[in-house]
């Protein structure tokens, strides 16, 4: 199976902000250019806007935090096993 | 070393034990409080996609990690709920760690996380649909086949009630772990806020879960985040950087009183590090929740 168009819509609108503020200030005409069937489109027009918003909001914050410097995760592992194997 | 001895022990009606086991996600800033304390953790679970690129000195680090106490994988990029075919690649690097360490089982989201080449950089609820259905149930086929057993699969948090969705969570999860013939992964916090933030009742919505499909179950906390505008309302994020909040708990007695099969509880953590006697409080408290439960399942049978 291929991308459903929504899905393809919705991660556009999780991930860019311009995207973001051109759908809402008016969905219908976004969603209509966006490959939709009707059915699809009907729903877009009543979606949670603000869980939207929300949402995308929250994923931005999410890829920010990915992108700062990692916690070297293995370290302590191999901290305990110098300990456990005395070395 | 008998790694489960501070599992929580009931016995059921029919006087079989039900060896239930509490754990704790392996983060390196825990570590130190981990090692210190791992005769009151039962069982680990390690993120896999942090070990994805792993030397095969690390891998031993980790099996040597899994030959002291039990471990479990948790996957968080596969996207397996995506209506696209979920990457081969991500499948194949858990396939890898699998073989390599030998868990008690893995798990992944049921989520999209990209489609058309967008990658959203997180866990994304998708339209819950029939067709979504089918797609998910096809990418976990090719997973099961890849890797070599089925994942559990994990209900995620979401702020946004996705839209053209047919299906309630509940029914739609049902519908995909009876399809695939899996296990459950039961995020209670991830249930309690989506359940908060939707306008409906916890155990309500607990209730249209398949629980004698539930595996393990995770717990952590989150925060109140305003809407935007000029909205009083707020909506509960699920963040893993607070602690369990109590009705957390008590969804979890009310899946022990209803389970009749052992449940596996990681508590999940991500920052924000509390003294690590919090930890153990949380897990000890996950622990009381569960004797709870299986002491008083009885109640409900007795009911019906």
């Amino acid at each position: 199976m291929k991308a459903s168009a929504l899905e393809i819509l919705l991660a556009r609108l999780y991930t860019d902000e311009t995207a973001l503020k051109q759908f809402l200030a008016n969905p219908e005409e976004y969603a209509a250019q966006a490959d939709l069937d009707d059915a699809d489109i009907a729903a877009v027009k009543h979606m949670d806007l603000t869980g939207l918003q929300m949402a995308a909001a929250s994923y931005a914050a999410k890829r920010k935090q990915h992108w700062q410097p990692r916690l070297p995760i293995y370290q302590p592992l191999i901290n305990w096993l110098k300990t456990l194997w005395c070395l | 070393m008998e790694a489960v001895a501070g599992a929580a022990v009931a016995v059921d009606k029919h006087h079989e034990p039900i060896r239930d086991r509490v754990g704790i996600g392996w983060r390196g800033k825990l570590a130190a409080g981990i090692f210190s304390n791992i005769e009151q953790i039962d069982i680990l679970e390690v993120i896999a996609d942090d070990h994805y690129r792993a030397p095969s000195t690390m891998l031993r680090a980790l099996r040597t990690l899994a030959a002291h106490v039990p471990i479990t994988l948790h996957g968080v990029g596969m996207g397996l709920a995506s209506t696209e075919p979920a990457q081969v690649d991500r499948m194949e690097k858990m396939a890898r760690l699998v073989d390599a360490l030998q868990p008690d089982s893995w798990s992944e989201h049921l989520a999209f996380v990209r489609a058309g080449c967008i990658e959203i950089g997180h866990l994304a609820a998708p339209p819950r649909t029939a067709h979504n259905v089918e797609a998910a149930i096809a990418n976990i086929e090719r997973a099961k086949n890849l890797v070599g057993s089925y994942p559990l699969l994990e209900n995620i948090a979401t702020l946004i009630n996705p839209p053209a969705s047919s299906l309630d969570e509940g029914t739609w999860v049902s519908e995909i772990i009876s399809g695939s013939g899996t296990g459950l992964l039961l995020d209670l916090h991830n249930l309690y806020a989506n359940a908060l933030n939707f306008g409906e009742a916890p155990k309500d919505v607990l209730r249209r879960f398949p629980l004698d499909k539930v595996s393990v179950v995770h717990l952590s906390g989150g925060h109140w985040i305003p809407e935007p505008g000029n909205s009083p309302r707020m909506r509960l994020l699920d963040d893993h950087v607070h602690d369990v909040p109590a009705p957390v708990y008590s969804l979890l007695t009310t899946l022990a009183q209803h389970a009749r099969q052992p449940l596996t509880v990681i508590l999940e953590r991500d920052g924000n590090y509390p003294a690590f006697d919090s930890l153990l409080n949380q897990i000890s408290a996950a622990r009381d929740a569960l004797r709870l439960g299986r002491s008083t399942a009885h109640l409900l049978s007795d009911a019906a």
